[in-house]
């Protein structure tokens, strides 16, 4: 098991946000979880990557429980993160932005292997590479979001609703570079998302959230007939 | 009043003087200024640590290059002690928190000098040469010649390291979207506290600068400066590096200008602030600032 979440319970504010979540991945697969606007999904991507605090419950990686440890330590355990709203250091080249992507990597032939690797994959970004980053399209942003996340060369990238904001010709394009980075270069992939059809045309294993608890864990071709995901597919 | 190119030059050669006077202090300033967008009054009260540190350990030592080391170490101390105590733990307060905070350690740290090194000003008298240089009817001293150089110098090295630098590169990423920059694997308090050594440390070395410039220091030679250096920052754009540099001179050259022909209407550190106030009402971001 690559990471596991077990019985997570986390707290926003006063009110409960995660109740009691068990969540695992392992190596190589692409993992959704799906639910309405509120249901949790960014808390439960937050408190995997240290940016939440969880109340109880735990989150083991490679079998080491890094629960109290720095969002800085799981990033050097090659843990990558696309944060929602793309979050990008709007002021740094599209360049500065990758390398800080590649921060932990303190090698600079491996730092100069990676650029190019992401470079090969979405090559606007190359075109692009000393323009500010508040200067690109939504479509672009996005990539470079996605590649800042991959310059780790991750283990398991964390993907906070990738398609959120995006013209559905983009939201076509960010979801076939996901089904390519998991058929091409194998890339473990944990993806929060609310437009579920998406999520489920390119997820293996799916697991379904309602205020914060889990209420469906499928397999994504089963979960596709279940009523419960069917209404999120018509709320969007 | 006769005015003649002689004139203008040495007026020139005393703007400039003056302006890296400002930079040093300055420079510093924007360093902790940009990392957490808190306004560091007590920079002011750093940088007479720094003076006082760098008179104690000249008498002990005799040697300016030790001094002024010293004068960096201690005021790297200071500035990272308040920043660790009271500036980390107040970043999800309103931010007149932590200046009022910052306000008040200001004073604090002015009368524990005073109380420790005596109220007066004392002398800071070095072996450096005192001997001035003449051309074409314009003088120039040797520590003028000191001052000038080794704040540009500083002024350069601080450049390449934010933008040339792994350092410079986190700082940045930090200061644009701090807990992102964490994620990326970037350990964000170290980054914090490394600024504030570096930018704590120039404001000793400006501190001491400044005490063998006019030969002497007080325990209140901050005062005027705490908000000289900030008209220097709103100039240049808050957490600018080159703005802090061009701020530093603009002002410098323009009071030393001004204050040669308007002295009898106003005292010179006035005008500082009057440019401050016209800027602040035309550009409130600063000459270098962006506009958000």
């Amino acid at each position: 098991m690559l990471l596991r979440v077990e019985n997570l319970t986390t707290y926003y504010g006063k009110i409960m946000a995660l109740d009691n979540v068990s969540i695992d991945i392992s190596e190589g697969e692409v993992v959704a979880v799906i639910g309405r606007n509120g249901a949790g999904k960014t808390t439960l991507l937050r408190s995997i990557m240290g940016l939440v605090k969880p109340a109880k419950g735990r989150i083991l990686f490679r079998g080491e429980d890094i629960t109290g440890k720095p969002p800085w330590i799981r990033a050097k355990l090659r843990i990558g993160y696309v944060p929602e709203g793309r979050r990008l250091f709007p002021y740094l080249t599209v360049e500065e932005n990758l390398l800080v992507g590649a921060y932990t990597l303190k090698d600079k032939e491996e730092i100069y292997r990676r650029l190019e690797a992401v470079y090969r994959l979405f090559p606007r970004l190359e075109e692009r590479r000393s323009q500010l980053a508040r200067t690109l399209s939504g479509g672009e942003a996005q990539m470079l979001a996605i590649g800042r996340g991959l310059m780790v060369n991750p283990r398991i990238l964390l993907m906070d609703e990738p398609s959120m904001g995006l013209a559905p010709k983009i939201v076509d394009e960010v979801f076939d570079t996901i089904s390519s980075l998991k058929e091409e270069e194998k890339v473990t992939i944990l993806l929060v998302e609310q437009n579920a059809r998406k999520a489920l045309e390119v997820a293996d294993r799916v697991y379904l959230l309602d205020t914060g608890r889990v209420v469906l864990h499928a397999r994504a071709d089963e979960a596709r007939n279940d009523l419960r995901v069917r209404k999120i597919y018509l709320g969007g | 009043m006769e005015i003649t190119a002689a004139f203008l030059a040495q007026e020139l050669i005393t703007g400039l003087t003056l302006g890296a006077v400002y930079i040093a202090i300055a420079l510093g300033l924007t360093i902790v200024y940009g990392i957490l967008e808190i306004l560091h009054i007590a920079h002011a009260g750093v940088y007479v640590v720094g003076a006082y540190v760098g008179l104690v350990s000249y008498v002990a030592t005799h040697s300016v290059l030790l001094a002024f080391l010293a004068a960096a170490a201690g005021s790297a101390l200071v500035g990272v002690v308040i920043e660790r105590l009271f500036y980390l733990p107040m970043l999800d307060k309103p931010r007149h928190i932590p200046l009022m905070i910052s306000i008040a350690l200001f004073i604090l740290i002015e009368e524990m000098v005073a109380n420790t090194a005596g109220h007066y000003p004392k002398a800071f008298q070095t072996s450096l040469p005192s001997s001035v240089y003449s051309c074409c009817g314009v003088l120039i001293s040797f520590q003028q010649i000191l001052l000038m150089a080794l704040v540009y110098a500083l002024s350069l090295a601080i450049w390449l390291i934010f933008e040339k630098t792994r350092l410079g590169l986190a700082s940045k990423a930090l200061i644009q979207d701090l807990e992102v920059a964490e994620a990326m694997g970037i350990e964000t308090n170290k980054i914090v506290d490394l600024n504030f050594i570096l930018g704590s440390a120039l404001a000793g070395i400006a501190g001491m600068l400044v005490g063998i410039y006019y030969g002497k220091i007080s325990p209140h030679m901050g005062d005027v400066v705490a908000y000289e250096s900030l008209v220097v920052i709103v100039l240049g754009g808050f957490g600018s590096i080159v703005g802090a540099v061009v701020g530093g001179l603009i002002l410098g050259v323009a009071e030393a200008f001004l204050a040669a022909f308007f002295s009898n209407i106003l005292p010179r550190d006035a005008f500082a602030f009057i440019v401050m106030i016209v800027l602040l009402i035309f550009r409130p971001q600063g000459l270098f600032g962006r506009a958000e």
